[in-house]
């Protein structure tokens, strides 16, 4: 016995009650061939991608089933003969699917999908954000150390200016005391 | 139409180990106007997933669930 999935494309083109006709047709068709269902999933009618055999509108189902891999061959024939049946595609399920409706699941997928991206403009948004304060930081550090500079250099400039500034006061004093003095001589 | 460096696989990213043919959400991204598999020179995707990925495009075909063309 083997796990197997099958998805049905039953006609459109028929009434609801034919089509429930046509799955009991396959369910007690495999149930002959000591096959047993453990999963379904009715997708209900969908719009074809293409027209085949002249209809634009297929009614979808997904089945999981367990069934004795070497009766499976005559099982398909008997598929294959349903008129009902426009195509089937029987296919093994891979490791650690779920019995889940497939329209949940997809749904699930997609709110995690969402919530990712969510997460994710977040994070890029807080990169930015620290990025950001990072640069001004930087910017208010460089601010910082040109201040320091000038005002250094400014002190520097005082510095030199300071000795200058003596020298023309102790010149200053001189040309007084030598300006009285010159007086002095001249009354005497 | 250059193919973008640095892009990686999609589905390497998100750890994938199947890509389901009736997921067709998964599929379009892959699909070009014309209906066409894209190579994966332009979608970036690592050939294992690739070969995957074409298995269930073609699948999803033959099902009515994708079209052959456009």
């Amino acid at each position: 016995m083997r796990n197997y999935e099958i998805m049905l494309l039953v006609s459109g083109d028929l009434p609801e009650v034919e089509i429930e006709k046509a799955l009991a047709d396959f369910k007690s068709e495999l149930e002959s061939v000591k096959g047993e269902i453990t999963f379904e999933d009715l997708w209900g009618r969908r719009e074809l991608a293409y027209p085949i055999e002249n209809q634009e509108e297929g009614f979808y189902v997904v089945y999981k089933f367990n069934i004795d891999p070497v009766v499976l061959p005559e099982f398909e024939t008997v598929l294959r003969l349903k008129k009902e049946i426009l195509r089937y595609l029987i296919t093994i399920p891979p490791k650690g699917s779920t019995d889940k409706a497939f329209a949940e699941s997809i749904e699930e997928e997609r709110v995690r999908r969402e919530a990712k991206k969510v997460e994710k403009a977040r994070a890029d948004q807080e990169k930015k954000k620290k990025e950001k304060e990072k640069f001004e930081l930087k910017a208010h550090r460089k601010e910082k150390k040109m201040i320091r500079k000038i005002e250094e250099s400014i002190q520097e400039e005082k510095k030199a200016q300071s000795p200058q500034a003596d020298n023309e006061k102790v010149d200053a004093k001189f040309d007084e005391k030598l300006s009285k003095i010159i007086a002095e001589d001249i009354d005497l | 139409m250059a193919k973008l460096i640095n892009k990686k696989c999609q589905f390497c990213v998100e750890k994938r180990d199947v890509i389901d043919y009736k997921n067709l959400s998964l599929l379009y991204p892959y699909i070009n106007y014309f209906a066409k598999i894209k190579k994966r020179y332009y979608s970036g995707v690592c050939l294992r997933h690739q070969k995957m990925l074409a298995r269930s495009i073609k699948r999803a075909r033959f099902m009515g669930l994708l079209p052959f063309t456009r």
